[in-house]
């Protein structure tokens, strides 16, 4: 799990106050019950919408963009996008069901809001919307 | 070299694949170079799947902390793969002409150092108030600038879009385009790598 402590010498061209929240992680999820594709898909489009939600509320003005996937050893790969705060998120997947874990990988880059409420965002809407034990690396 | 530089989101990614696959089917040899600023990177595993090989540059941005990173890196691909094109696909946090500068002066026998900067149209309005700095510096370094998502927007805001790229760089070739839907994609290819 990272944040973003690097000095940008390109943040030149970003207006002060207006620099790039970074968060980007890793997690181990478990589906116990083994869950469907199609449910799998919509706990992370409820996963998305939640998140915009809680990003808007801490003050973002710009989702530079919220990408990820979620990739299974055996039953394909989901991957995940989200550009704006009110947008659909897009998602792509080629899920067979009957999915047993999942290897999360999320980047988030966004403006407005601290690297912490960034953080903390996305740490809380995950398990709010998604009903799978995960194991943040 | 061919740099991909434009804002979060614009559709960076899309776009180098599906030129890739043309230059492929042209038979050309690519190499793909992946830079993100968060430590762990999501772009990179798309390139492979598409069955090209890729560097990754994680952690900071190959316009400022990892210039010196952009450097070892090429001149690994061009000692192991040797490749007709690299694509280098930035941060979109990235200053393009900075790059263009690092590879200039560090790799000074690079035959070509293009670049080609992707305007999102569904997002203008909001970049050009939020980031509108980074994304002049972006259009104004290009060598062809694409519009990106134009079947997102009207007529009318694609012309109000060109006016404003044109302010910004008054020579560089304007394409409109939809990458995922794969339109306006042959001008494109023809204004980026001309015959």
């Amino acid at each position: 799990m990272t944040t973003d402590a690097h000095d940008h010498g390109e943040l030149r061209y970003v207006a002060p106050g207006m620099e790039p929240a970074v968060f980007a992680a890793r997690a181990d999820v478990v589906f116990a019950p083994p869950a469907p594709a199609g449910q799998v898909q919509e706990q992370v489009k409820a996963f998305l919408r939640d998140l915009q939600g809680r990003l808007a509320a801490v003050g973002c003005v710009l989702v530079g963009h919220v990408k990820g996937t979620l990739e299974t050893a055996e039953r394909g790969s989901l991957s995940f996008s989200v550009t704006s705060l009110g947008g659909d998120a897009r998602v792509a997947a080629t899920l067979g069901d009957d999915i047993c874990a999942a290897v999360l990988t999320i980047n988030a880059i966004v403006f407005g809001v601290t690297e912490a409420a960034a953080r903390a965002a996305v740490l809380n809407s995950w398990p709010a919307t998604v009903a799978a034990p995960t194991r943040w690396r | 070299m061919l740099c991909i530089a434009g804002f979060l989101g614009s559709g960076k990614t899309t776009l180098l694949l599906r030129l890739a696959r043309t230059m492929t089917d042209d038979g050309l040899r690519l190499a793909i170079v992946e830079n993100e600023i968060g430590e762990i990177g999501v772009d990179g595993g798309y390139v492979r799947e598409a069955g090209l090989p890729v560097q990754e540059l994680f952690g900071g941005c190959i316009c400022c902390m990892l210039q010196t990173g952009l450097v070892e890196t090429l001149r690994t691909i061009e000692s192991e793969y040797d490749p007709d094109w690299v694509i280098v696909e930035p941060t979109g946090l990235a200053a393009p002409g900075d790059i263009a500068a690092t590879a200039g002066e560090l790799l000074p026998h690079l035959p070509a150092f293009r670049i080609l900067a992707l305007v999102d149209a569904e997002r203008w309005e909001m970049l050009m108030t939020v980031v509108s700095p980074l994304i002049q510096a972006q259009i104004g370094a290009a060598h062809v600038v694409a519009i990106n998502k134009v079947d997102m927007i009207d007529d009318a805001a694609l012309e109000e879009i060109e006016a404003s790229v044109r302010r910004s760089n008054a020579s560089a070739p304007i394409v409109p385009v939809a990458a995922a839907a794969g339109t306006g994609l042959q001008r494109l290819y023809e204004e980026v790598l001309p015959p």
